[in-house]
């Protein structure tokens, strides 16, 4: 890893109490000892089913939520403790889109005030130069005219154009750094492609860099360089897209493929039975022991029960944490990679 | 090509104007005489004919949906695909009964075992909706009710709709219908908000399957979930399909799903259904509808890894108020020829496939 590193991720640990045990308090752990980076102009999945904490990490690396403990570092500025000042300064170079893009508009103020907004808010610059600046945003992302769109309210937007403006929002203040949370899960399929294509191009123009939140493999496949799949608040294997997904070392990885390939009718399988989980996974809790994917791995030895496997690389660029992975199957894979 | 014809265009106005009086107009599909090779009885449950629907909001007619005919046979299940405002759920809620009340069914019927659900009484269809055929709503978590307990949810139903039944029976009816989903009894005494996502998508297909219907209408059950409790819920369903033998219409926008459960699949786009068929053809590489090729093109699948394979429809979903004149597609539709632009496409069909495209007249 060159100068080219945009993101370190070391050892962070997001803790919350669960509402509701105000009198014997009790901890989730959403974010558990993550550690990772990413290059710049990288674009990086992050993969898990709700409550992995996938969108917690996603949030915290914006500093919306502050780390228990752990290290943020951007272009090796360690940010983990911004105060509220220097964090404005930091979204200058690092944005987030949110999950529910109709909720993160104000209703009652037109696309391109709200747009100006956040410009005036992170840049000094005269006004028609912001309008300037925002008509090739708009323009870029397919919405021309682009002064139709800037009079338009938000719920006179389809939910293809909402995300699109979403994203010139985020654009417009020229981060480094882009947090998408779900940006095409609540899209049709139709207007799918055309958003993941889009990001893909926004890369290419600007430089620009993903942390790409989803628990839909294939689109992440579609656009990521590099997935992190998470599990119970951590990350249980990370790789380049394509040896992920070729050579899936860690047991939940290997579901979260099957799931995702509705292309074999491999289906006839009976279904795992349904789990009684509620509404806080046991494993996000601080009193959890061993392995996070242990009760519903088909591999669980003695010792996921009591150890928390190691996150160890099996190459240079794969890295997994379970037991089940012996040497020899990481050699193999090492072997098989060269 | 046989069975090629025009459908005649009428606006909506007229459409609406005319109601029922006409009675059904407009080309059938060949569905109900094709011959189908999943099931073993082909014995119609469900049989829907010419239905169009449209919406009146501020003046302005929509039309929801267009001149659509399909059939869904005994054990049979038949997926709907299509992107938002494409006229699927308003279909659904057509056959549920269930439109608002600014929706109109302009023309055709809807017949279930035979029985016709708009020329019902009242009386007649309180009694048979749900008992006959139910209904899986898009949103677990707002289909149940979030003050009463999933166990009084589901006694309800059987005391109005079974009052022959004990308590006591009822209650072993239900601990086995929580086994079929396989959730543990224990969780009756449950409200919904303490459940996962997954477990209420069960219930709630617990509650749609509980008076042994013929048919279960099922309205993108498994949108709102992630993938692998979507795909649990799905074998789940087919399981269940199996072992009850019931008929379902499955409708979602995903392509992949449909496929991936369903034995005869159509594609709705801007009310209307473009084309349908046996799952097999629809998958299958050849002539298909513009509309569906985009589909297939546009879905990411872990086959996909060259970034160019994806390929979004471009353009947007059209306003139901102002359709486009000739075929609805002809503004995103990359083959699009004059004609389109003008003339409506009447149905074709193509092997098993029945589509409603110009394009098998190209060649000549």
């Amino acid at each position: 890893m060159g100068n080219d590193t945009l993101l370190q991720v070391k050892d962070l640990v997001v803790r919350f109490r669960v509402p509701g045990s105000k009198y014997r308090p009790t901890f989730i752990r959403p974010v558990n000892g993550v550690t990772f980076s990413m290059q710049q102009g990288e674009i990086v999945g992050i993969v898990g089913e709700s409550g992995s904490g996938k969108t917690t990490l996603g949030r915290t690396i914006v500093r919306m939520v502050s780390p228990t403990s752990g290290e943020i570092r951007l272009r090796g500025r360690d940010v983990t403790r911004l105060g509220r000042r220097q964090l404005s300064g930091y979204w200058r170079e690092v944005q987030m889109m949110f999950q529910d893009v109709y909720a993160s508009f104000n209703p009652v103020f037109t696309v391109g005030q709200q747009l100006r907004y956040v410009v005036n808010k992170h840049r000094d610059q005269h006004r028609q130069d912001v309008d300037v600046e925002l008509d090739r945003l708009l323009g870029v992302t397919g919405l021309t005219p682009p002064d139709v769109f800037r009079r338009k309210l938000p719920h006179e937007l389809s939910g293809g154009q909402r995300q699109r403006v979403a994203l010139v929002r985020a654009l417009a203040v020229m981060p480094k750094l882009l947090v998408a949370d779900e940006p095409v899960s609540m899209l049709d399929v139709s207007l799918r492609a055309d958003v993941l294509n889009l990001i893909l191009n926004l890369r290419d123009e600007f430089g620009l860099s993903y942390l790409f939140i989803t628990h839909d493999l294939p689109s992440a496949r579609a656009v990521c360089d590099r997935i992190l799949v998470m599990y119970g608040g951590r990350v249980v294997e990370i790789a380049f897209a394509d040896d992920l997904l070729d050579q899936p070392l860690h047991p939940y990885t290997q579901r979260l493929i099957s799931a995702a390939d509705f292309a074999e009718d491999s289906g006839l399988q009976t279904a795992p039975p349904a789990e009684d989980a509620g509404q806080v996974m046991a494993e996000l809790l601080e009193s959890y022991k061993g392995c996070p994917f242990r009760r519903k791995c088909p591999l669980a030895m003695d010792i996921c029960e009591t150890v928390d496997p190691a996150f160890r690389a099996v190459s240079p660029t794969h890295s997994v944490a379970c037991h089940a992975v012996d040497d020899a199957v990481a050699s193999e894979a090492r072997g098989s990679l060269q | 090509m046989n069975g090629q014809s025009v459908t005649k265009e009428r606006t909506p106005g007229e459409r609406a104007a005319k109601q029922r009086a006409t009675g059904v107009q407009g080309i059938r599909e060949s569905a109900a005489t094709e011959p189908t090779k999943t099931m073993a009885s082909a014995d119609p449950v469900l049989e829907v004919d010419g239905l169009s629907v449209v919406y009146e909001s501020n003046g302005q007619l929509a039309n929801a949906v267009n001149d659509v005919s399909f059939t869904v046979n005994q054990g049979q299940i038949v997926g709907l695909v299509g992107e938002s405002g494409s006229g699927k759920s308003t279909l659904a809620y057509a056959i549920m009964r269930l439109l608002p009340a600014n929706a109109l069914v302009a023309d055709g019927s809807v017949r279930i075992m035979g029985e016709d659900v708009y020329r019902m009484s009242d009386e007649q269809l309180r009694s048979t909706r749900w008992k006959r055929f139910s209904m899986v709503f898009q949103s677990a978590l707002v289909a149940l009710n979030p003050v009463l307990t999933i166990e009084w949810q589901f006694m309800e139903m059987f005391r109005i709709h079974r009052p022959d039944m004990s308590r006591a029976e009822a209650r072993r009816h239900i601990v086995g219908l929580m086994e079929l989903v396989r959730i543990h009894p224990d969780r009756l005494k449950t409200y919904p908000h303490e459940l996962s996502g997954g477990m209420r998508q069960r219930i709630i297909i617990a509650m749609a399957i509980a008076l042994d219907p013929d048919l279960v209408i099922m309205d993108e059950p498994t949108t709102a979930l992630d993938s692998v409790v979507q795909r649990d819920i799905l074998l789940e369903i087919r399981r269940i399909q199996q072992s009850r033998k019931f008929s379902v219409l499955f409708i979602s926008h995903d392509l992949r799903l449909v496929q991936f459960l369903c034995h005869e699949i159509g594609v709705m786009y801007a009310g209307r259904m473009v084309e349908s068929g046996p799952t097999s053809a629809i998958k299958a590489a050849g002539l298909h509808h513009p509309y569906t090729e985009g589909l297939i093109a546009a879905t990411p699948t872990l086959a996909k890894r060259d970034r160019a394979l994806l390929q979004g429809i471009g353009g947007q979903p059209p306003d139901l108020t102002r359709l486009p004149g000739g075929c609805a597609f002809h503004p995103r539709c990359p083959i699009a020829r004059p004609v389109c632009k003008s003339t409506a496409p009447g149905r074709v069909t193509v092997g098993e496939l029945n589509m409603l495209c110009h394009r098998t007249g190209f060649d000549e």
